[in-house]
């Protein structure tokens, strides 16, 4: 599985990492840091919850 | 009620319509704003007037495209009905100058801050409710939902805790005013100068001598390679205020309405408060508070409407978070709800910079009430207004326990 993050739509809502913290990290102001990538097996079920819980449809899976 | 007329291909009008003060929202005001969707997921109203056409937009999606469409919806006055009001920065402003005032606040309010503030917020809450628990019953508003988050917000800016009755006096004048009562704006405009004086002195006392506080970080940030003039940080702050004060206050209100109704709620987080951080989540979606407004900056087509630059749309979280296009079932309280990408907080580059904060807030006042009091119920014969305008809220909420 694939996450990809669209930091410009990115606002800082957190809910990526509050439901997928092993996932998606934040900087220092709290907006999610670029990510793209390949997800491990075990990962994958937060990552889906991670990307579903944005309001900006930021995160995409794949 | 407000009559719809629909000329021929143009957006249903209601005559009148005015969010703060339209009985029957007043009167039911989600249900309300449920069956006005239906009817018309945009509408228009002709209450500021000749100056300016006014849309609601009830829909969750057109709620959340127009909020991150910041060129087409400028956030240049929030107000539905223009007047001279004291800015508040941030908000009042676009990128890419939004972007660097904003720059300035989100490190001092991201979660992994506010997460340091946790026992400090738990130890607060706990004498609060241990205050009001030892009265047996009482007004929550008043005895607890008030007291929490704007005691922990002066806290926060070193401001005088002992002022704090004031203080919610000014935010609720500021807030709550409805237009047809004020309708030059000296009410408001009061109240604010008021908070931006006091603001005023502790700014300049924390400009001389630094503490440990908001108030004092917030000065030495600086915007374009100079510190903050004074004007941008009293709008600053006095934003963080206004924003602060009437917002975690009424959440509690409406939810522990809900809790106080719904005992079967009610004992699933007791008996399980690993719950609570989701319940936390359908609270706000289930009762969204806020509606923000933005200013049209051209002539577009928006939710399959024309609107003329200088015209305003008027979005309501609380319409928004009940869509059934995005929420399935929208009006039962589902604790777990998964997705819940409610807009609470807002959505795009306005998003609530202390949404972080009022999270663990509401989350830690959950936990704590019901560690102390997990039975509880409305007192009998209780009469509960309810207020709606740029936040809604529960006027009173009695509430008694054994």
């Amino acid at each position: 599985m694939k996450v990809t993050i669209d930091t410009a739509k990115c606002v800082g809502h957190a809910r990526c990492n509050a439901l997928a913290p092993d996932v998606y990290a934040l900087d220092d102001d709290g907006y999610a840091l670029p990510f793209d990538g390949e997800i491990p097996v075990e990962l994958e079920a937060q990552a889906r919850d991670g990307a579903d819980a944005c309001p900006e449809r930021a995160i995409t899976v794949s | 009620m407000t009559q719809i007329t629909t000329p021929a291909n143009e957006v249903p009008l209601r005559s009148g319509f005015d969010h703060y003060t339209d009985p029957e929202l007043l009167a039911d005001h989600r249900p309300t704003w449920n069956r006005l969707r239906e009817e018309s997921p945009v509408f228009t109203s002709d209450v500021a007037g000749d100056r300016y056409d006014l849309f609601y937009l009830l829909g969750y999606e057109d709620n959340l495209k127009a909020l991150q469409d910041w060129e087409t919806f400028s956030s240049r006055s929030v107000l539905y009905i223009d007047q001279p009001h004291q800015q508040m920065i941030p908000e009042e402003l676009d990128p890419p100058e939004h972007t660097k005032y904003r720059r300035a606040l989100s490190p001092h309010f991201a979660p992994n801050v506010v997460r340091k503030w946790e026992a400090d917020i738990r130890e607060l809450s706990a004498s609060l409710i241990e205050e009001f628990k030892a009265a047996g019953g009482g007004d929550f508003v008043s005895g607890f939902a008030n007291k929490f988050p704007t005691t922990m917000f002066l806290r926060l800016f070193g401001l005088p805790v002992e002022q704090r009755d004031q203080w919610i006096r000014w935010a609720h004048q500021v807030l709550r005013t409805p237009i047809s009562e004020d309708p030059d704006g000296k009410i408001r405009e009061g109240a604010a100068a008021a908070i931006v004086g006091a603001l005023a002195e502790v700014i300049a006392a924390r400009r001389a001598e630094p503490r440990a506080d908001l108030i004092s970080a917030l000065v030495q940030e600086e915007i374009d390679g100079a510190p903050v003039a004074d004007a941008p940080l009293y709008a600053m702050c006095f934003l963080l205020y206004t924003a602060g004060l009437d917002t975690v206050a009424n959440v509690l209100g409406y939810s522990f309405r809900h809790l106080a109704e719904n005992p079967g709620l009610r004992r699933m987080l007791v008996e399980k408060p690993e719950m609570i951080p989701d319940a936390v989540e359908e609270f706000l979606r289930f009762y969204s508070i806020a509606t923000t407004v933005r200013v049209v900056t051209k002539d577009t087509e928006f939710a399959g409407v024309a609107m003329k630059e200088g015209d305003r749309i008027v979005c309501p979280t609380s319409s928004a978070g009940r869509d059934p296009e995005q929420f399935p079932d929208p009006d039962t309280f589902i604790p777990d709800r998964k997705p819940n990408r409610h807009l609470a907080f807002g959505a795009g580059p306005h998003r609530c910079v202390g949404s972080h904060l009022a999270r663990l807030e509401l989350r830690i006042a959950l936990e704590e009430w019901h560690k102390r009091i997990p039975d509880y119920r409305i007192a009998d014969g209780a009469e509960i207004g309810e207020y709606v305008g740029s936040v809604a809220g529960l006027t009173v909420l009695p509430l008694e326990w054994s």
